[in-house]
């Protein structure tokens, strides 16, 4: 479901499916808050792979989000394609996920 | 609308020649065959594209037929797809090691390829007739109790007419939900809202969220206040309240009506863009909202439109469910192409008919993939 690299700062994780969606929602947030349990506070979700997210898959996303800020990090995300980043701007998603379309070398570059 | 949907059966085996056979009987059928030739290919293909029912053989290379069952009873999102084995290995120990890890049946290699085709159409019917008794009885239970998430009709006025369109999700009720509320003082609140999930867990919460909903307004209508932004921001400091809520985020369009003039106040949460019609120019325009989805964050950020409808014009509000759509097993979702769509219809003199024959037909049943819900508002 997810790939997981640490990159100086902060932890990239790719989701390896092409659609996000119910069926996968549950395992993404298992696995993701797996990984921020163990301290990794700071975190950019790879978008690259996916074709489709659906609104369950968002939830979980902001979920994680929520999750993140109160260990007092934060949560990017990367490679959203052409339909998805216009769903997080209609949406207003892009007020809450700073959205790259480059990685950063560290996850304090992200945020200024 | 009744859908009948094409049965998807996956095909598990590394025998070609059982491909050749059961797959071609399959598909004149009516069936579609989706085919693995290894467990792992099977694995790589389910998350994407989950069939009605898995036919799998037991001897395969590298992972056989059993630790198959085993790694997609870990998934919980792949464990409850309906699990066969079709295999030659027909020793009574085999059989029950199979249906020990959930397997419906354990259909021999030796059987007749007609008569196994006829097998797993029967259990997939079983299977379908018992979820079809299951919403049912739930159904009639809400019936009964009187939970309810969209009105039986609109609200009958002589300023305007308004309607709506709800569509479930093959058969299952969804997260959306749609009411009118009027004042005494001539105005009346149009309230469209998606609970962000699928199915019957969307459905549940769609009642928690709509009694919110309707009881902040009904108290604001009270107090005297009616301000879009001022309610949408009141209704999410209380929801963010509710701990029962967990992680369930909502979108919510509301929109505050003066009969008389026309007059209209818009606050959105995290919902699509409206499209306002304008007679005069015969135009179509989006209007917008800042507000963030409801329960996402204690300042969501919620903002007030106000403008005038004018005779002839006229807005739709609709939830993602008519923006999403699975063509040929991808699903994508397309706002702009949606809008590109029904605008046409805006420039009719019979709009919501119009609208209905583009929206509610088999063809755009089949292709969704959520419920899916359209306010109309017209100045008559």
């Amino acid at each position: 479901m997810i790939e997981v690299q640490y990159i100086n700062d902060y932890t990239l994780i790719t989701i390896s499916d092409s659609q996000a969606n119910l069926q996968n929602a549950e395992m993404f947030r298992i696995e993701v808050l797996k990984v921020l349990d163990t301290g990794n506070k700071n975190l950019i979700i790879d978008f690259s792979n996916v074709a489709y997210v659906d609104s369950t898959f968002l939830s979980v996303l902001v979920a994680i989000l929520k999750a993140a800020m109160k260990e007092g990090g934060d949560v990017a995300v990367f490679g959203l394609n052409e339909d998805i980043a216009h769903l997080f701007s209609i949406i207003r998603l892009d007020k809450a996920f700073k959205i790259h379309t480059i990685l950063p070398d560290n996850f304090s570059d992200i945020k200024s | 609308m009744a859908i009948k949907k094409i049965k998807k059966i996956m095909l598990v085996d590394d025998d070609k020649v059982i491909h050749a056979l059961l797959s071609r009987l399959l598909i004149q059928k009516n069936f579609e065959c989706v085919s693995a030739y290894s467990a792992k290919e099977a694995m790589e293909i389910l998350d994407d594209n989950p069939p009605d029912i898995i036919l799998s053989d037991y001897m395969m290379p590298e992972m056989d037929g059993f630790a198959f069952r085993k790694e997609l009873m870990e998934k919980p999102n792949l464990r409850d797809i309906p699990f066969v084995f079709l295999t030659s290995v027909s020793d009574n120990i085999s059989a029950a090691k199979g249906l020990e890890l959930l397997a419906l049946d354990y259909i021999d290699k030796n059987t007749p390829m007609p008569l196994v085709v006829s097998k797993l159409d029967n259990i997939i019917e079983s299977i379908q007739k018992k979820h079809e008794q299951a919403l049912f009885e739930i159904g009639a239970a809400a019936k009964a109790l009187n939970l309810r998430s969209v009105p039986d009709h609109a609200p009958v006025n002589d300023f305007f007419k308004f309607d709506f369109i709800y569509e479930t999700f093959e058969n299952y009720p969804g997260g959306d939900f749609i009411d009118y509320i009027s004042t005494e003082n001539g105005q009346i609140f149009i309230i469209m809202g998606d609970v962000m999930g699928k199915k019957w867990g969307a459905w549940f919460f769609s009642f928690n969220f709509l009694s919110y909903i309707r009881s902040a307004i009904r108290l604001c209508i009270y107090d005297g206040e009616l301000s879009t932004e001022t309610i949408v921001q009141k209704i999410n400091s209380v929801l963010l309240k509710d701990p029962m809520l967990k992680d369930i985020l909502c979108t919510l369009s509301v929109l505050l009506l003066d009969e008389q003039s026309g007059r209209l106040l818009y606050t959105g949460a995290g919902d699509l863009p409206l499209l306002l019609y304008r007679e005069e120019t015969r135009t179509v325009e989006k209007i917008t909202s800042s507000g963030l989805l409801l329960r996402m964050l204690p300042d969501g950020f919620y903002d007030q439109t106000e403008f005038c409808l004018n005779r002839g014009d006229k807005i739709l509000a609709f939830t993602d469910g008519m923006t999403d759509s699975n063509v040929k097993g991808i699903a994508k979702t397309n706002y702009n192409q949606f809008v590109e769509w029904v605008s046409p219809c805006l420039q009719t003199s019979d709009t919501f008919n119009e609208l209905k024959c583009l929206l509610v037909t088999e063809e755009t049943a089949l292709s969704s993939i959520d419920d899916r819900s359209l306010i109309y508002i017209e100045r008559l």
